[in-house]
């Protein structure tokens, strides 16, 4: 390990580079002399065709049939890409959202230095990447006081879903879900790309307006596809290992397109 | 003269500068060497202070906070509760260690040693990153018990802090990150490479003849896992200790069935002073460490490849030999370095 990890810093350095650069003819959003304006990216958590009321004051039913009430969702979401009308990847600068809807750090983020032009997609990571991960305490979003980090096994909580429901079983009827798990060679790996289309409405970046691109998460695939997680049969998932992979599989696809407000 | 790194030149420098300036002259004598070095003969530190480069201040509001029991919920408990300097920063004399409300932790306080060469901390390795280790004892309810915004808070409140923060990092807004990479500084320079064992190495001192043997011995039997000029490998093995582990060690982090009972090879420097011994300190003695490596090895399915034809053939006399040497492995100056002492 320890002769190894020069060679690992180097390795990480270029995934954090290089992430999401799957595409032959990527480009840098840093590139200089590019004409650039913001964006504004917001998301918006929902249960089915519902908004989601975090203060546990509303109940829903997942797909085990199971009642419950949240009172946190919180996810970070990382790595972006957006994907050009002509199909090219353009990698946006690094950088890491803890999106907790009524909370500290709130649902939207502004995004900078975004080449003009017209984009059909975009790409990101749900979770905080391995390279980041390995690199010591952070500032921002990524601040441990968020309470989104996992100390005795590191690691970022990539989703955080809580609640009360009367099907956990638990003293307090409390349910609780931390998922995490960045290290790639352990059956624990839980982080999952996004990609989502914008279907026929091009988002356009202008050196003047700030666009709005709305995604919206879909609570309720939490609890389904491919895995029926059931809050009597696990109440509390709150270490890596194959429960937390069975969630993160099934939070993959939760996030949708909603609307663009060029 | 001591091999540099080139990442750490620049700290080197500015320590060797700063040493320089110690008042004196007993004290030039002995704090000669910089505050973070690359000991003769030692491989590469593990990068981690890549991002967080020591510095005087840096380290001293490290120690500060190292020794400062507002780190607790009831402000009882400091780190050096659980490492204690005398005993090469372990709790010694503890098998499981105690935090606040007099709780029982459920593994043995290891010594805090040559940290800046390990890049995993725990018996599991499961905190990845020097920085990030304390949130782990700071918020743990049987260690500390507190919460970090709980401790910028008390932090900004006193007195003394915001200038020392000011002096570490030019601004006085006390952040976590300013106090775990300070923690993280004082820890990296808890350089332990003064033992007899090591001015051996260096041609400054001979073993005994029984020391001697005693090192032929340990470089036959030991150094597959307790690899010099460290004293452990670094790596998670099975040596042996059980059949069904009460503790899943590094299974509790890979969840896999052939990482069950395997543990962080510690150091061995030091280890007269840091008993007991094992991760969960059931072995009060090396007397009977040195037993268990030739009489109670248990077999099971992970254990490990070097180990599995069970007891290795020790004798008396070479249990005599093998204990002087592992005597040889304390170092005065670092249980010793004022340094490293609460000031
Ligand atoms: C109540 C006792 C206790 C307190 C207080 C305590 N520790 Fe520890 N420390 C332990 C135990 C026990 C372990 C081993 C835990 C494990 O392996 O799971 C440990 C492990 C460590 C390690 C890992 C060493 C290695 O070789 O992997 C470091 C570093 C450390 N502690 C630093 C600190 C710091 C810094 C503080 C203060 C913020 C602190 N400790 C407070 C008991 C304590
Ligand atoms: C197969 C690898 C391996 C070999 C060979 C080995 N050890 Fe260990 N040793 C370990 C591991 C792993 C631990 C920690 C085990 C635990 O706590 O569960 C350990 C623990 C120890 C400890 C306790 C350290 C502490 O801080 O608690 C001592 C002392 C020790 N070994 C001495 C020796 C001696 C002397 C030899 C040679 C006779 C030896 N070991 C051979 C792997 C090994």
């Amino acid at each position: 390990m320890r002769n190894l990890f020069p060679a690992l810093i180097v390795i990480s350095y270029i995934l954090i580079v290089f992430t999401g650069c799957n595409k032959a003819d990527d480009q840098s959003a840093s590139g200089t002399g590019v004409a650039s304006g913001v964006a504004k990216i917001v998301f918006n958590n929902v249960v089915g065709s519902s908004s989601l009321n975090s203060t546990g004051d509303s109940l829903y039913t997942n797909s085990s049939g199971e009642t419950f009430s949240v009172t946190k969702f919180k996810y970070y979401v990382s790595n972006f890409s957006l994907i050009k009308s002509d199909g090219a990847t353009l990698t946006l600068p690094a950088a890491y959202y803890l999106i907790d809807q009524g909370g500290n750090t709130g649902s939207n983020r502004l995004i900078s230095n975004i080449p003009v032009g017209s984009y059909k997609g975009i790409r990101f990571l749900i979770g905080v990447d391995s390279a980041k991960t390995v690199q010591g305490a952070q500032t921002g979003d990524l601040d441990p006081t968020y309470g989104m980090v996992w100390d005795w096994n590191t690691g970022y909580i990539f989703v955080k879903l809580e609640g009360l429901s009367a099907s956990a079983g638990t003293v307090d009827s409390a349910f609780a879900y931390h998922v995490s798990g960045y290290r790639i060679s352990n059956n624990t790996y839980a982080l999952h790309w996004v990609d989502i289309s914008f279907g026929t409405q091009p988002f356009v970046i202008t050196t003047t307006g700030t666009p709005e691109l709305h995604l919206k998460a879909d609570l309720l695939e939490f609890f389904k596809n491919p895995y029926d997680l059931s809050i009597s049969d696990n109440p509390i998932v709150t270490s890596s290992g194959s429960a937390a992979v069975s969630i993160s599989n099934n939070y993959a696809d939760m996030f949708m397109f909603d609307h663009i407000q060029n | 003269m001591s091999k540099i790194h080139f990442l750490y030149l620049p700290i080197v420098i500015v320590c060797v500068f700063i040493s320089s300036c110690e008042k004196s002259d007993k004290e030039i004598k002995e704090v000669a060497l910089p505050l973070f070095y690359i000991p003769d003969g030692f491989p590469n530190p593990s990068g981690q202070l890549q991002n967080n480069p020591v510095t005087t201040a840096g380290f001293a509001l490290g120690r500060k906070l190292f020794y400062d029991p507002i780190l607790s919920k009831d402000s009882t408990v400091n780190c050096s509760t659980c490492h204690q300097q005398f005993g090469s920063f372990s709790q010694v004399d503890h098998s499981l260690s105690h935090g606040v409300n007099n709780l029982l932790g459920t593994r043995n306080s290891p010594a805090l040693i040559n940290l800046a060469w390990h890049s995993e901390f725990f018996w599991d390795g499961g905190s990845n990153h020097i920085e990030v280790q304390p949130i782990a004892p700071i918020t743990n309810p049987v260690e500390m018990h507190e919460t970090l915004s709980n401790v910028i808070y008390k932090l900004n409140r006193s007195s003394t802090y915001p200038s020392l923060f000011r002096s570490a990092y030019g601004s006085d807004t006390i952040t976590s990150q300013g106090i775990l990479r300070a923690l993280a500084q004082f820890m990296s320079c808890l350089i332990s490479a003064n033992s007899k064992y090591d001015q051996v190495r260096n041609g400054k001192a001979f073993f005994t003849a029984t020391e001697d043997s005693g090192y032929t011995i340990f470089k036959s039997k030991c150094t597959s896992c307790h690899k010099e000029p460290l004293l452990t490998d670094l790596t998670y093995r099975n040596n042996g200790l059980d059949a069904h582990f009460a503790d899943a060690g590094r299974a509790r982090i890979t969840t896999l069935a052939t990482d069950s009972g395997k543990f962080k090879v510690p150091t061995l420097r030091n280890i007269v002073l840091s008993y007991p011994y094992m991760h969960d300190g059931r072995l009060n003695t090396l007397s009977k460490v040195i037993d268990h490596y030739r009489s109670t090895i248990v077999l099971s399915s992970t254990i490990d490849p070097s180990l599995s034809s069970g007891n290795m053939s020790i004798t008396d006399a070479e249990k005599a030999q093998l204990l002087a040497f592992l005597s040889t492995l304390t170092d005065q100056t670092f249980i010793t370095d004022k340094r490293f002492s609460a000031q």
